[in-house]
């Protein structure tokens, strides 16, 4: 019967093929068909007997158990960074199935147990994903088609800048947010309209300085 | 009531199996038949808990496995109890005795 061997199907689904766990599901379905048909020999309905017969199966993880299936082994990974500041030693784990981060000391002791990011979130928020891309790529077609490579290469860093300071702009207002796409028009004008591309530069890498340290 | 529940008979599950075994050899339908004929409907052991307690059980040694005669072009796995079940199970008959007159104890005073 098509309804209970798709029944049997999704429930052994996550047993290995082998002849002995196929065997048994065959055994299985040829108890639960007989069951079906002895109740229907009783008088009852199909719908009846469709639900005694599924409500007697019972709980899969019964034989998992008794079989020694494993639970499905999901990809696991554990990424470390330890960073040594000071002489104070700080591990950080990140766990990709709880997709927590473990912050811990050097005696492994939890100092913050579980901090949770928005890692998720904060990976599709970057903007600097898409646009340090596409601007790569317009350096180097500007490059090898135009032949204008100098002041193109300023696309990179400037598209690095703007996109990490939207991106923190919209997690907290911060300085950087306001502050770099203020110095990027500002080298912009003074490059476009003065034809000071030269020493205006300076502003990009002294704007990035300025920004870190205020961040702290 | 209407059937017992798992948690409640769990414990004894592979003696009732052993115990239907006891008497001759048979094959997973006919004891989860057996079962709910001989209790008159009241317990009616899972295709689940059946099976992983004939897994368990071959295991252990208490039952073997082996294939009675073809019918309808299928094969049929019957089981029979061993000489090391057969002790097991009358270990667990004094078992029971000795829980059933334990639980009486408090189930009557309070009843």
């Amino acid at each position: 019967m098509k309804i209970l061997e798709n029944y049997v199907d999704a429930m052994f689904r996550d047993f290995p093929e082998t002849e002995e766990m196929l065997e048994l599901k065959q055994t299985i379905l040829e108890s639960m068909e007989a069951k079906y048909d002895d109740l229907l020999a009783d008088g009852k309905n199909e719908q009846e007997a469709l639900g005694t017969v599924i409500a007697q199966f019972g709980d899969i993880e019964e034989l998992k158990e008794a079989y020694s299936i494993e639970p499905e082994e999901r990809e696991h990974s554990r990424k470390t960074v330890n960073i040594n500041a000071s002489g104070v030693k700080i591990r950080i784990d990140k766990d990709s199935d709880s997709k927590k981060l473990h912050i811990s000391n050097d005696d492994d002791l939890d100092i913050e147990d579980i901090i949770e990011p928005e890692v998720k979130k904060k990976h599709k928020n970057r903007l600097s994903d898409i646009w340090v891309p596409i601007s790569v790529a317009v350096f180097l077609l500007s490059g090898f088609v135009w032949g204008i490579w100098n002041p193109s290469w300023a696309l990179i860093p400037m598209t690095a800048l703007v996109t990490d300071s939207l991106y923190r702009f919209r997690r907290r207002k911060s300085l950087s947010s306001i502050v770099v796409p203020l110095a990027v028009a500002i080298y912009l004008y003074l490059g476009a309209w003065h034809g000071l591309w030269h020493p205006a530069w300076v502003i990009i890498p002294v704007t990035a300085i300025i920004t870190s340290v205020f961040k702290k | 009531m209407d059937t017992i529940s798992s948690d409640v008979i769990r414990g004894y599950n592979d003696t009732i199996i052993l115990s239907l075994l006891n008497r001759g050899d048979s094959y997973g339908y006919e004891v989860s038949k057996r079962i709910e004929e001989m209790t008159k409907g009241n317990y009616q052991i899972k295709e689940t808990t059946l099976y992983s307690a004939f897994a368990r059980l071959q295991k252990k040694e208490l039952i073997t496995a082996y294939y009675g005669e073809e019918t309808n072009g299928r094969r049929r796995t019957y089981y029979k109890i061993t000489d090391v079940g057969r002790d097991y199970y009358l270990e667990k008959c004094r078992e029971w005795a000795l829980t059933k007159d334990v639980i009486n104890t408090f189930i009557e005073r309070n009843g």
